[in-house]
């Protein structure tokens, strides 16, 4: 990957307004002993322009030059975030005009780039895995078309105003990330990538338990799969980069894995939560400004989404 | 009446996984003697349990005068049966399976259910006199947190216990052995058990099923233990058809059993649950298409880590999985092997044969897939 970036709201909501806000299932108490502070809110922010804002911050951290894109893919984890749909947007049952249905994001975001020899797809039905699903199928758009060069994956999320911010004792920020994935580059180097999805979860509202139960074990099995196919081992692991579920969930997979816990990329939880698609790039890009992972260093991606998906990427940094 | 004569069978326990099997076993083995199951509840409750004990034991319309079930509590002096009954005067065998197994007895619950009874049983056999036999039926895990190799002939009360039922059953084992001074005693220790091997069907599903269960409905997320250690499991004809060929054919006074797989026909951790998946694949083809992973074998601090967070995000339905799970899992916790040098003698000539828990899981399983986890045919409770 030759670039990253991404961008998180400025409006913040700390856990007691969140659960005073009526947004929250857990007490504040609660939520604070599983490791959350505060969340980021997009407020009158849509999911387009926070992408936007995710390649701005991209093109301003690495100087990449985005008039190389040759294909954008953009990953909406939530079902809203494959269209534009705002918080007066009309209810689909009562919809008689459809031609909102068609209105894009990664299109838009393609004419706000101005890249018009760069073809577009989205990616949908992949919760917070999508992210992971974008790099991998642009790997494999590299891979099958020499044509390609560079790919701009880029993920946003925005939950609806009124929406509650606790999935399964875990708080949610919006937010949005951006990566190009190159061709010839050097740095952050994908090494392997695995990706279990389990239909039996599909409807989270029914299955919320077997799914927290099937967490552990299926997230033990693709990292250790992805660790493997990147002819590594955990112990040479030097960073597992998480998606910003609680802290005590890390706590357990840091343990079932014999990982210690200091070689969990922690930091982030308390202070955004989990940012949906985004926040395996966004503790990613933190970790490297933090000097948590230094060039050639050998990096884990876990995130699990609803749905349900398992996905790790092993880099070499 | 029970036929003085001939002599009879005081069985406490009756309705209970393993008493049930001892009923029906006994009508498959003795064509003469005659049964007494102690019950509790109403005369009413008492004739419909003998009626669920008849129907389970399958026993023939002509052979059904042999079984005689009389109201009592072994809570109580004298079981609750009258001095100078005549069925005190025909006991000659006395099979002591009854005990609440309840993990989450108080101590002083435990003990009058379990200690007391015992030594309620033992006054009672003082008054048999033609008493020739007292089978004590225990539990392997009377070990509690002991680990390691555990032989038959030890006893250790003082040692740490996973619960008060373990606790209790230690007591009592230890009253039993006071009692073998001036009775002829052998203790019977079963290790946790399951169904038939030919049907699979079991009179209750408690012991290690609500484990299993939990794993079919896709909650087990993990469980303590080295993936290596070894789970004791006998199905349940075995341990009838044991306790009758101990009691019968082979009984020596003062001695302790260990009626468990042991070491070499064990299942171990790790393979069990494989297994049970491939049982209940075979069974429910579309068990096995949900995907739904095996549970982890980790430490117990990760246990305990696990069973915090579930305790702290208040989830009713994961908490009480927990809870359930820790029944069978905390005894994990303390892996050990239960030697069964003395069970394998005394059973070689003619006794019944187990082999590895491998071999023959798979009726077990297809029965609790086919009736979904439920009674199909059980007394009323007590």
């Amino acid at each position: 990957m030759a670039a990253l970036g991404y961008y998180l709201p400025p409006s913040r909501r700390t856990v007691e307004q969140v659960v005073t806000a009526g947004q929250a299932n857990s007490s504040a108490e609660k939520l604070i002993q599983l490791g959350f502070g505060s969340i980021c809110v997009a407020d009158d922010v849509s999911a387009e322009e926070m992408a936007l804002q995710a390649v701005r911050d991209l093109q301003t951290r690495s100087g990449f030059d985005v008039d190389k894109v040759d294909l954008v893919i953009y990953a909406g984890a939530l079902a809203t975030s494959s269209v534009m749909a705002d918080d007066e947007q009309e209810r689909w049952g009562a919809m008689t005009d459809p031609t909102p249905l068609f209105r894009f994001p990664g299109l838009y975001l393609q004419a706000k780039l101005g890249l018009p020899n760069a073809a577009v797809i989205g990616l949908a039905q992949l919760a917070c895995n999508s992210f992971q699903a974008a790099i991998r199928t642009a790997r494999a758009y590299i891979v099958a078309d020499p044509d390609i060069h560079n790919v701009l994956c880029v993920a946003a999320d925005r939950f609806p105003r009124s929406a509650k911010r606790e999935i399964v004792y875990n708080l949610m920020s919006d937010g949005a990330c951006a990566a190009i994935v190159s061709r010839s580059c050097n740095t952050n180097r994908v090494l392997s990538m695995t990706h279990v999805s389990r239909g039996a979860y599909w409807d989270a509202a029914v299955s919320h338990d077997q799914l927290i139960a099937a967490y552990f074990p299926l997230a033990r099995r693709v990292i250790v799969d992805a660790v493997d196919r990147a002819g590594l081992n955990l112990e040479s692991i030097d960073l597992l980069v998480p998606h910003n579920l609680n802290l005590k969930s890390w706590t357990i997979l840091a343990q079932i894995l014999d990982l210690p816990i200091e070689r969990v990329y922690t930091a982030n939880i308390g202070r955004i939560g989990h940012v949906v698609a985004s926040d395996n790039i966004i503790n990613y890009v933190d970790a490297i400004d933090d000097g948590r992972i230094r060039v050639g260093d050998k990096v884990a991606l876990f995130v699990m989404g609803f749905g349900a998906h398992w996905s790790c990427t092993v880099l070499e940094a | 009446m029970t036929p003085v004569n001939t002599g009879s069978i005081l069985l406490t326990g009756a309705t209970g996984v393993v008493g049930c099997e001892i009923v029906r076993e006994f009508f498959r083995r003795d064509a003469t003697r005659s049964m007494v199951v102690l019950l509790r509840g109403t005369a009413r409750e008492v004739e419909k349990k003998r009626s669920w004990l008849l129907e389970w034991g399958e026993v023939p319309a002509g052979e059904r005068h042999r079984l005689e079930a009389i109201g009592g509590d072994m809570t109580t002096a004298g079981l609750g049966i009258p001095p100078g009954a005549p069925l005190l005067r025909s006991v000659t065998d006395i099979i002591h399976a009854g005990a609440v197994t309840r993990f989450d007895q108080t101590r002083e619950v435990a003990i009058r259910n379990n200690v007391t009874s015992t030594s309620n049983v033992f006054a009672l056999a003082r008054s048999c006199h033609r008493l020739e036999r007292i089978a004590v039926i225990s539990t392997a895990h009377v070990a509690g947190r002991r680990c390691g190799t555990i032989l038959e002939d030890e006893l250790d009360c003082d040692t740490q216990f996973n619960n008060e039922y373990e606790r209790s059953k230690a007591f009592a084992e230890d009253e039993a052995r006071k009692a073998m001074s001036d009775l002829p005693i052998a203790i019977l220790r079963l290790a946790l058990v399951v169904g038939r091997r030919t049907d699979g069907r079991v009179a209750h599903f408690s012991g290690l099923y609500p484990v299993l269960r939990l794993f079919y409905r896709g909650l087990l997320a993990m469980f303590p233990g080295d993936a290596g250690q070894l789970l004791d499991v006998i199905p349940s004809d075995f341990a009838s058809r044991a306790v009758w060929h101990l009691l019968d054919r082979n009984f020596t006074a003062g001695k302790t059993y260990h009626v468990c797989a042991g070491r070499d026909r064990s299942l171990a951790v790790g393979e069990l649950f494989p297994k049970i998946a491939a049982c209940i694949a075979a069974v429910d083809s579309s068990w096995e298409r949900l995907g739904r992973p095996l549970p982890l074998a980790v430490s117990s601090a990760v246990f305990q880590n696990f069973i915090e967070i579930v305790e702290m995000t208040g989830n009713t339905r994961l908490r009480d999985v927990v809870r359930q799970m820790q029944t069978v899992t905390r005894p994990m916790e303390s892996p050990k092997i239960f030697d069964t040098t003395q069970l394998d003698l005394d059973l070689a000539n003619d006794g019944p044969s187990l082999t590895n828990a491998r071999e023959w899981l798979q009726p077990i399983i297809t029965h609790a897939v086919e009736t979904s986890w439920q009674h199909g045919l059980r007394p009323t409770h007590g």
